[in-house]
């Protein structure tokens, strides 16, 4: 008898978690849906930046020019709606739309990896800070706030300028110039859970060190990482078009915003769209990420999600 | 009070001590400084003698330990490009960089304290939508972008400024300052809006309402006082980040005769003594503000000191 009253226990409990944990996913995408069409920023926000990405990716397929096709015969045309070229051409006859299409690879490529580089190692570095503290911890969060006073974009310039410019080193340089932020980050969360109940019952029953930090920690990261990351994502758009405005990124024939701007300034008198265009296309991601981003702060944060009503 | 002071004036050396050894590194170890003073295909034995007159040939610490020591006292070594002493190159910009700088926190001290305020008096209303969009477009617009915009509007198409160039400020000072204040101005605006909000929230508001004080004198004597904790410290933190870099790229747009301008000139020439010599200058500037912040925040908020 109390045997099969186990049984049925566990039976039906079984049968609850598989319905409930697919209900429960339908039910967050559902409302995740519900949260997104309610703020119509955020919604414009991501489906611009949703129409960016497959840009960048079909860029051969969408861009109506090569980028690096030149015709003298055709240069600095103004923009226009039947003359072939919508956004105009450069110096050199290229068409601006094609380029700024292309263009915003670089951006996409530079801004991925150094979220996933310096987010990794931040994330690391913070939670083996939080999680032992002591001396280890220590070490690390003195480096962290040396790195918060460091004049950080003109150290980013002096590395790239060693290594010599290179979207690689672009990388390589914002990624020393960001880690740390995630490291604060996952340092104070893993603070407020290391004495957490979950924590002692996952050391009781003998997990490692490691299996607790990654399996049991980091999970919890999950929500302020998100908003970070978005946040960071538009910090590093931000700077890869101004190191590329310096001559630090791409190099010429290929194409990026900043560098689009570079080589547009000198024409600023007669071929405005040279410059303009490209610094929407910066402006437009920015503030879409932006407006993502605030909206995720807003909808991980139970308390934020209150005050909002 | 003093000793507060005299461990942030500790932590300062420390990060200048860091910022040094971190430049050194950059340019000693991951660049090779003899290689870069050579034109490209010298032959090997000037190569040597080169390393050998610039003390490459010695063990890593000791050429760290002289690095520091040079630099300690003032001396980066020798600009090839100016063919003068790194360090009075860089200290000749530097009042050009200080008046674009004060010049852009003014402005956006002057537009987003009173934009935070009025966002935050009905948070969610039309006209915090309106003080929030503004914040949100100021910080999503590259400052140097938005210094292309402005050249293009008032200097080109309306001619009213100059497009660029340097003749001691005045209307010249005009389109950089205002390029350079608008992220601030995004980022400022936020902060004073969501310290202010967490003042209206709290109990002794209600107090202040209750006993029958007008609705200004609340917001300005009693929220703004404690509002201006939080906005204070992150408004310094800021006006450090905007040295340390975003004057690269407004001064390049403008022409501007300062510390940045030069790091991309130094950069272009591969002039690396004087890029040495100007991040020092950079970090020191931003080191110094960063303390006069702390300090700052000890004397608004007594609970620091006793930290």
């Amino acid at each position: 008898m109390k045997k099969e009253l186990h049984e049925i226990r566990s039976e039906g409990r079984f049968e609850r978690t598989e319905e409930s944990r697919a209900q429960v996913f339908l039910h967050g995408m559902l409302s995740f849906l519900r949260e997104l069409v309610r703020d119509k920023a955020a919604l414009l926000g991501l489906i611009f930046f949703g129409i960016l990405i497959f840009a960048a990716l079909a860029a051969p397929l969408v861009a109506p020019h090569d980028p690096t096709a030149h015709d003298l015969r055709k240069r600095l045309s103004p923009p226009s709606l039947s003359g072939g070229y919508l956004l105009g051409t450069d110096q050199m006859g290229r068409d601006a739309l094609s380029r700024i299409i292309y263009g915003s690879r670089a951006s996409l490529t530079v801004a991925m990896n150094v979220v996933l580089f310096a987010g990794s190692i931040g994330i690391l570095l913070g939670i083996i800070s939080g999680y032992f503290g002591g001396r280890v911890d220590e070490i690390i969060m003195r480096l962290v706030d040396l790195q918060f006073s460091f004049p950080g974009l003109l150290i980013a310039m002096t590395l790239i300028a060693v290594l010599g410019p290179s979207l690689r080193n672009m990388v390589i340089a914002l990624t020393i110039n960001g880690w740390m932020v995630y490291a604060r980050m996952a340092r104070g969360v893993t603070l407020t859970l290391r004495d957490s109940l979950f924590v002692d019952a996952a050391r009781s029953v003998g997990c490692s060190d490691w299996r607790i930090m990654f399996r049991h920690i980091l999970p919890n990261l999950a929500a302020p990482l998100l908003t970070l990351a978005v946040l960071e994502w538009a910090r590093i758009i931000l700077a890869e078009a101004g190191l590329s405005f310096l001559g630090l990124g791409v190099q010429p024939p290929r194409s990026s915003w900043g560098l689009m701007i570079a080589e547009g300034r000198m024409y600023l008198s007669v071929a405005w769209w040279l410059v303009l265009f490209p610094s929407l296309a910066i402006a437009f991601t920015v503030l879409s990420i932006n407006l993502l981003a605030s909206w995720l702060r807003v909808i991980t944060d139970p308390y934020q999600r209150r005050a909002r009503g | 009070m003093s000793r507060y002071i005299i461990r942030r004036l500790i932590y300062s050396v420390v990060v200048i001590f860091g910022v040094s050894v971190f430049v050194f590194v950059i340019t000693h170890l991951v660049g090779d400084p003899a290689a870069q003073m050579l034109p490209l295909n010298s032959p090997p034995e000037e190569y040597e003698r080169i390393r050998h007159l610039l003390g490459l040939d010695r063990p890593v610490l000791v050429q760290l330990y002289h690095f520091l020591a040079d630099a300690l006292k003032g001396d980066f070594g020798y600009s090839f490009w100016q063919r003068q002493p790194a360090l009075p190159v860089v200290l000749e910009r530097l009042p050009a960089t200080l008046q674009l700088v004060f010049a852009a926190f003014a402005i956006a001290i002057f537009v987003s304290l009173p934009l935070g305020i009025l966002a935050s008096i009905r948070p969610g209303s039309l006209l915090d939508r309106f003080c929030v969009t503004i914040s949100l477009l100021g910080m999503s617009i590259p400052e140097f972008c938005l210094g292309f915009i402005l050249i293009i509007v008032f200097a080109v198409q309306l001619g009213w400024l100059p497009t660029s160039g340097y003749q001691g400020g005045g209307l010249y000072l005009i389109l950089p300052a205002l390029a350079l204040s608008g992220r601030y101005i995004g980022r400022l605006t936020q902060i004073v809006r969501s310290s202010m909000i967490d003042e209206m929230n709290k109990p002794y508001m209600v107090t202040a309402r209750a006993k029958g004080l007008r609705e200004s004198a609340v917001i300005v004597r009693h929220a703004l006082r404690n509002a201006a904790i939080p906005t204070v410290t992150l408004a310094g933190w800021a006006l450090g980040r905007l040295m340390g870099g975003l004057t690269v790229l407004v001064e390049t747009v403008f022409a501007w005769p300062g510390v940045g301008h030069l790091a991309k000139e130094a950069i272009a020439r591969r002039d690396f003594p004087l890029l040495q010599a100007d991040v020092f200058v950079v970090a020191l500037l931003i080191t110094s503000l960063n303390l006069i912040v702390d300090i700052l925040y000890a004397f608004v908020d007594p609970r620091v000191k006793y930290e």
